[in-house]
């Protein structure tokens, strides 16, 4: 009996703690370093994280990947959706009573407009996500609720899509009066209100009290300080900010943790964050095959993560998907691709003997880096020496980022460091890159690939799982047989933040779980 | 001193002209492109239709003549046009700024005189002793240790020893001066050190130099106390040199602190121009060039009003 009353105490002890840990508390502002400033305004031209650490936190989207739970997508605006048979269908019902941060009501006929202004954007803007949006036939507001997506054909991924956080949701009459207003000014029905922008220094939001989620958010604002390199870590610990949601390195970790220790709690995971090598398959002699399979087989991904995983916030080895993820190659089937599985001596012999059957046994070219040092320049480096093992002289050229823009778009390289940084792991997103050049502006590589579009298309298709991943698997097969690219690594995002940072969970993608909503400061 | 005055002003239009010829064709020479870098850098599906589009409506598909012409015309009129990656104004995001370089560089500037005054003076009149060699070793310390690495160790410190570091935003001088100390003292002092050692060594070897000159050696023959004679005979001559240093030294200061500026993270000119250069923003980059290069020269004209209060010799006629 007394053993019995013991283990219900306890078992009362753990609960009540729980439930205590769990009690969203409200008030407080977080304080949020961020790498650079947001360039543009406009959700809907915008790519990268800084834009989405300051809107995503304005601005409501029609479905979202739930924060606590990824990739599961969920609702934002909308309360609940059906699927028609064929799946060509999808029908929307939206949260009743919403409103945009003027007070203005948010109906269907604004998620329609702004979705179609991703699809198919008026003449002058920008919408860098209209090509995933092509299997959208129309898309139409049916009342004031209801909003109803038709597409061509099937699409398996459409809710992935449409969950992306920059997929922000527009006032439609603000829009007909100007179709640039969301590059000047921040209106959305997203948790915070604008507050103030400070150039070059900070980005503030207030709580927006008429949130459609009832009780959300919990804080009463948050401010992002823009700030780079020894300034970040240095303002983690002396508790000048809360966090930094991209990433830091296991250095920069363990001094935070050796320096606040148990103030800051620590996150980390696999993320969807990709650098690579790109052959310009346009340019001799990368135009032979030979000669880039020796150059991606010459690479020891295992051993090198050993060493990079120490020094950067890169490290993790897979192919073409994040290591991890349910569509990803197992390390069995990893093992199998080229370049990957093997001994590296026996791999380094036959790159030797590829280069000497090319013609180019002492092969010697620029390789273009963007020069940003951690981690371009520190897994440059190392390349260069996997690449001198087989005889080869790689000359590592720094590029300034528009110089390493402009190489990537027009091709003006022989071999260049490329990158992927993507808010999903969502196959048709990360695959799209992969597709001929006239079907994708991120060929960087600059081929022409049928056989890689024929199955592109066909996995958007595909519902059941195991076909899909038996698809996919072809395309990472078939990118590295011909030697396109050559994956290096994925990166292992590590955050830092104040302990009294709840209920903010690490997704897999520095682009997520970013607008704060159902997160709180403990007092 | 009106004339004078005026022939340098007038002198100071052909340097600006010169700069901004200079900046406007060496950024159309190196590779790269803003549009590029602004729509498709981090991965937008972007046309080559749009790409022309926003190359016109920056009006970069106009001949570089006209480019320049516009330019200069509105540059004259105190309009620096608007920055191709953020859109505002280039004099706004300037103005938001300068206040504090030049703070910086004010407060660096004062902290290096009230250095290197005393001990540079101090040197040069016990040349060879021990207190010399001392002073010599704190300045040559000074000069070859980065100012920026100096700001990282004085960060690291406070963190070390208070678990403190410097304010992280910027609060105007007349706002609250104790939380605008509180942030700028420190790269103050990290750059102050450097501009200390520099000025130091100089006001030691030009008054080693005067100290040997005629007038000094009959002066003293004369009796003149040796406090009287070094204050008013061998200081205000040895200056001269020294000023030239610490008023080009503060011209530098006003947007050279860019490492510096990143380490304390100073919302400054410095940063924004790294920045500027990163977006390949040509509009902002000529804007803040344009500005200092007017720095410069104002800090010139200042120089040389200063030399003829300092030596009667100089006339305001040269």
């Amino acid at each position: 009996m007394r053993g019995l009353t013991a283990a219900a105490a306890i078992v009362l002890a753990l609960f009540s703690q729980s439930a205590t840990a769990q009690e969203p508390v409200r008030g407080g502002t977080l304080r949020q370093a961020v790498l650079a400033e947001p360039y543009t305004l406009d959700c809907h031209a915008a790519t990268t994280v800084y834009v989405t650490s300051a809107l995503a936190p304005h601005y409501s989207t029609l479905v979202r990947y739930d924060p606590q739970n990824y990739p599961k997508v969920i609702g934002d605006l909308a309360e609940n959706w059906t699927v028609s048979e064929d799946g060509l269908t999808y029908t929307f019902k939206l949260v009743p009573g919403v409103k945009f941060h003027d007070g203005s009501p948010l109906t269907a006929r604004d998620v329609a407009v702004s979705l179609e202004r991703i699809r198919k954007p008026p003449k002058g803007i920008v919408s860098a996500r209209g090509p995933l949006f092509q299997r959208i036939a129309s898309i139409e507001a049916v009342d004031d609720l209801t909003v109803v997506l038709r597409l061509s054909q099937p699409e398996v991924a459409l809710l992935e899509l449409l969950a992306n956080p920059l997929n922000c949701v527009y006032s439609a009459a603000k829009l007909e009066t100007d179709p640039h207003f969301p590059e000047k000014q921040v209106l959305g029905s997203g948790p915070f209100k604008f507050k103030e922008r400070v150039s070059g220094s900070t980005w503030e939001g207030e709580r927006y009290a008429d949130f459609h989620r009832k009780g959300q958010p919990y804080l009463d604002g948050f401010k992002l300080f823009f700030m780079s390199g020894p300034a970040i870590l240095n303002a983690l610990q002396s508790d000048q900010v809360d966090t930094e949601f991209r990433s830091l390195t296991p250095q920069q970790r363990d001094r935070l943790v050796a320096a606040r220790k148990d103030t800051v709690s620590v996150q980390s995971g696999t993320m969807t964050t990709m650098i690579k090598i790109a052959f310009n398959t346009q340019r001799k002699p990368f135009d032979d095959v030979r000669v880039r399979r020796a150059l991606n087989l010459a690479i020891d991904r295992t051993g090198g993560s050993e060493v990079i995983s120490r020094v950067t916030f890169m490290g993790g080895v897979g192919a073409l998907q994040r290591p991890g993820y349910d569509l990803a190659e197992t390390p069995a089937e990893l093992a199998k691709l080229p370049g990957y599985g093997g001994d590296i001596e026996a791999r380094r012999a036959e790159a030797r003997r590829l280069l000497k059957e090319a013609g180019v046994p002492n092969l010697s070219f620029a390789f273009g880096n963007r020069n940003v040092g951690e981690p371009y320049v520190t897994i440059g480096t190392w390349v260069i020496d996997q690449w001198r093992r087989i005889g080869v002289n790689a000359r590592q050229d720094m590029l300034e980022n528009p110089v390493w823009v402009a190489s990537r778009a027009n091709g003006q390289f022989d071999v260049l460091m490329d990158a992927i940084a993507e808010a999903t792991d969502e196959p048709t997103v990360i695959f799209s890159k992969y597709q001929s050049r006239d079907k994708t502006p991120f060929n960087t590589a600059k081929y022409e690939d049928r056989e890689i579009d024929a199955l592109y298309e066909k996995q958007r298709a595909e519902l059941d799982p195991a076909k899909r991943k038996e698809i996919l698997a072809q395309i990472s097969r078939r990118v590295l047989d011909q030697a396109y690219y050559a994956p290096l690594f994925w990166a292992n995002r590590i955050i830092v933040s104040n302990a009294k940072l709840k209920n903010w969970k690490l997704a897999p993608s520095q682009f997520l779980n970013l607008d704060l909503a159902d997160i709180w400061l403990d007092k | 001193m009106t004339g004078f005055l005026l022939r340098r002003i007038a002198l100071m239009i052909p340097t600006l002209l010169g700069v901004a010829v200079l900046i406007f064709l060496m950024l159309r020479v190196l590779p790269g492109d803003i549009v590029e870098a602004k729509l498709r850098g981090d991965g937008a599906a972007v046309s080559a239709e749009l790409i022309a589009t926003e190359r016109a409506r920056l009006g970069l598909d106009r001949s570089l003549p006209i480019q320049f012409v516009e330019w200069v015309s509105r540059a004259a009129r105190g309009d620096l046009g608007v920055s191709m990656w953020t859109g505002q104004p280039v004099t706004s995001e300037i103005g938001l700024r300068i206040g504090l370089s030049l703070q910086v560089a004010v407060m660096a500037a004062l902290i290096a005189t009230l250095i290197a005054l005393p001990l540079g003076t101090l040197s040069a009149i016990y040349p060879g002793t021990p207190l010399d060699y001392v002073i010599r070793l704190v300045a040559a310390s000074g000069m070859a240790v980065p100012s920026f690495w100096f700001g990282m160790m004085l960060i690291l410190m406070l963190l070390y020893l208070f678990n403190w570091a410097p304010p992280i935003t910027y609060t105007p001088f007349w706002q609250d001066p104790l939380a605008n100390l509180n942030q700028l003292i420190w790269p103050a002092l990290a750059v102050g050190y450097r501009y200390a050692a520099v000025a130091a060594r100089m006001v030691r070897s030009s008054l080693l130099e005067v100290l040997q000159e005629d007038y000094i050696r009959t002066a003293r023959a004369k009796g003149t106390p040796e406090r009287d004679l070094i204050w008013r005979h061998a200081i205000r001559n040895g200056l001269l040199p020294t000023i030239t240093i610490v008023g080009l030294e503060f011209a530098f200061l006003v947007g050279g602190l860019v490492v510096t500026e990143q380490v304390f993270n100073l919302n400054g000119i410095g940063k924004l121009l790294v920045q500027s250069v990163a977006h390949y923003d040509y509009v902002m980059i000529q804007g803040i060039v344009m500005v200092l290069a007017l720095v410069f020269v104002l800090t010139n004209l200042v120089l040389d009003i200063l030399y003829v209060w300092l030596d009667p010799r100089i006339e305001w006629s040269r």
